[in-house]
């Protein structure tokens, strides 16, 4: 295990369960994003802020989104194969 | 307000013009030029390529979007914007390790190293040419269109594109990619506040959110779900126009260039989050703006609604401000993909004099935007659906490109390249009318790009060594 492996809250074979779970979430949702779950023919209601529901679903779906590629970010399985490469430059 | 205009729109030129020659000190080469050094970080780069992706489209065309076609045009881009960004850290990844390894210059040069032939190189630069030109095209025919409407008797509407075009290729060729990066970051950060400002006072002047569309579902309901009045957003439109946005990144050179040099992929993956976030932040207001449309200015043509909107019914300088942002969306995509169009050409070029290198490179950065102008006058205001055509055609390229990506040196041969550049000219057909738009119930775009999937997948499977790795 190298340094930057070390230093790392999670170790390599739950950030790659991570990583794999954040790839399958991200990809569920947007399958979804285009099914009636997020896109219900000619249907207004549940409202939220007066906005129908095909547009506040969607927004809070760009939300989740983002935090979620942030969170994949996180557990990426290339984050430190990064770093290593930089160090090793420097040396 | 030809004064307010005039005195903005000179210290946005001086400091576009500025930042390219302060960009422009020290010794110049191909690398420093063309790759702004290879070295972007995370914040120039959201801004950068949030610039480049979110153009006059976005400003002019998506109010006119939820105007007509209702609530649906938030899941068209918005939703398709954030399996782009995902896109981004997981492919980008792969992308980045290959791309660096083999020296990346632009996507075409990249092809033909790793299919071992120059036709791969010629068809990818060939389908951004036939699909970039029109798209920059429509850059500068929606901002003149729209600032000739703005001031009628100042000058024609080509007069407003030849300015236009000017101010772009004057600094790029200045100041070159690091220049348009530095200069995409103004505009970007223009473009959010100039588009948040309208956003609002059009949500104050409907009496707020609730208010608005309460009003909205008394009228018009059917814009208040999908598929919307006029039945545009189907979900194999919507489908098809998610799966065009999320191989941008991938497709459209003067995106994929800015992924190959980011500093890190630490900086990329950074950036996909702000990318994300910026592109909530820029489409949102432009709902309120849409909103404010359907219930003013219902049955105004786009160019009507959005001069009204956007100019004759904001304060004076806010309105100065607001053709600034405009031109701002404009130059910052146009800028890099007539630069790109340059940097690709240049990356299938077999000449070792750098310098002479640089020159057909510039002087082609200069043709293409010859080419760009002359089309605007004769292309049509249908800024959102252009724009859609030029993600559809260029994401007929990402079979070709994802298996340079994914698979060994060599996958693909000559076959792909040639059935790719088929694919192109079917789809070119369908443009003109020569070739049905739909073959059985698949879009044209839609069919062709599953049979390029497959038939790459089928390669992938077939050439030795690809299953292994």
């Amino acid at each position: 295990m190298n340094e930057n492996e070390a230093n790392h809250p999670l170790s390599p074979r739950k950030r790659t369960l991570y990583w794999r779970l954040c790839c399958g979430l991200a990809t569920l949702l947007m399958v979804l994003s285009f099914t009636p779950v997020f896109l219900p023919p000619r249907t207004i209601d549940p409202t939220l802020f007066g906005m129908p529901y095909t547009l506040w679903a969607g927004i809070l779906l760009c939300v989740v989104m983002v935090g979620l590629t942030y969170v994949a970010t996180l557990v990426h399985p290339g984050r430190d194969e990064d770093l290593i490469d930089r160090q090793s430059q420097q040396r | 307000m030809l004064q307010a205009l005039l005195i903005v729109g000179t210290v946005y030129v001086v400091l576009l013009i500025g930042v390219s020659l302060w960009q422009r000190r020290g010794p110049v080469d191909s690398k420093g030029y063309l790759l702004a050094g290879g070295s972007l970080g995370s914040i120039l780069g959201l801004f950068t390529f949030a610039a480049t992706l979110f153009s006059t489209f976005t400003l002019l065309g998506m109010p006119d979007f939820f105007r007509i076609h209702g609530v649906g045009a938030w899941t068209f881009l918005a939703v398709s914007d954030m399996a782009l960004i995902f896109g981004v850290i997981w492919i980008g990844y792969y992308f980045r390790r290959v791309a660096l390894r083999e020296g990346y210059w632009g996507m075409a040069g990249f092809l033909n190293r790793r299919y071992g032939n120059r036709l791969a190189g010629g068809v990818a630069f060939f389908g951004v040419f036939v699909f970039l030109i029109p798209y920059v095209a429509i850059q500068i025919k929606g901002v003149s269109d729209f600032v000739a409407q703005a001031f009628p008797d100042l000058m024609p509407i080509w007069g407003w594109s030849v300015i236009l075009v000017a101010v772009m290729v004057l600094y790029s060729e200045l100041g070159g990619l690091k220049a348009i990066v530095y200069n995409d970051a103004i505009q970007g950060l223009v473009l959010l506040v100039v588009i948040w400002i309208v956003g609002l006072s059009c949500l104050q002047e409907v009496g707020g959110l609730e208010a608005g569309y309460a009003e909205l579902r008394a009228s018009q309901p059917e814009l208040l779900t999908v598929p919307g009045p006029r039945g545009l957003f189907t979900p194999q439109f919507l489908i098809g126009s998610a799966v065009a946005i999320l191989m941008i990144p991938f497709t459209q050179p003067q995106v994929s260039i800015r992924l190959a040099i980011m500093k890190d992929d630490r900086s990329m993956y950074r950036m996909a989050v702000g990318v994300g976030t910026f592109a909530i932040l820029v489409i949102l207001p432009t709902v309120f703006i849409g909103l404010y449309g359907a219930l003013r200015y219902p049955d105004l043509s786009a160019f009507e609604f959005l001069g009204q909107a956007l100019i004759r019914d904001q304060p004076a300088t806010l309105a100065a401000f607001v053709l600034i942002g405009l031109l701002a969306a404009a130059i910052s995509t146009a800028d890099s993909q007539i630069f790109a169009l340059g940097t690709e050409l240049r990356s299938i070029l077999t000449i070792d004099d750098d310098a002479r290198l640089l020159r057909i490179t510039k002087i082609g950065i200069g043709v293409f935007a010859l080419l760009a102008l002359a089309f605007s006058i004769v292309s049509s205001d249908q800024l959102a659906l252009l724009a859609r055509t030029s993600f559809a055609g260029t994401s007929l390229l990402a079979p070709l490109i994802f298996t340079a990506i994914f698979t060994r040196r060599g996958t693909g041969g000559r076959f792909l390249p040639l059935i790719t550049l088929v694919a192109i000219l079917l789809f070119v057909g369908s443009l003109l009318g020569l070739v049905p738009e739909n073959i059985g119930p698949l879009r044209l775009d839609l069919l062709l790009l599953i049979a390029l999937a497959l038939c790459a997948l089928l390669l992938a499977l077939v050439a030795p060594g690809n299953l292994k790795e």
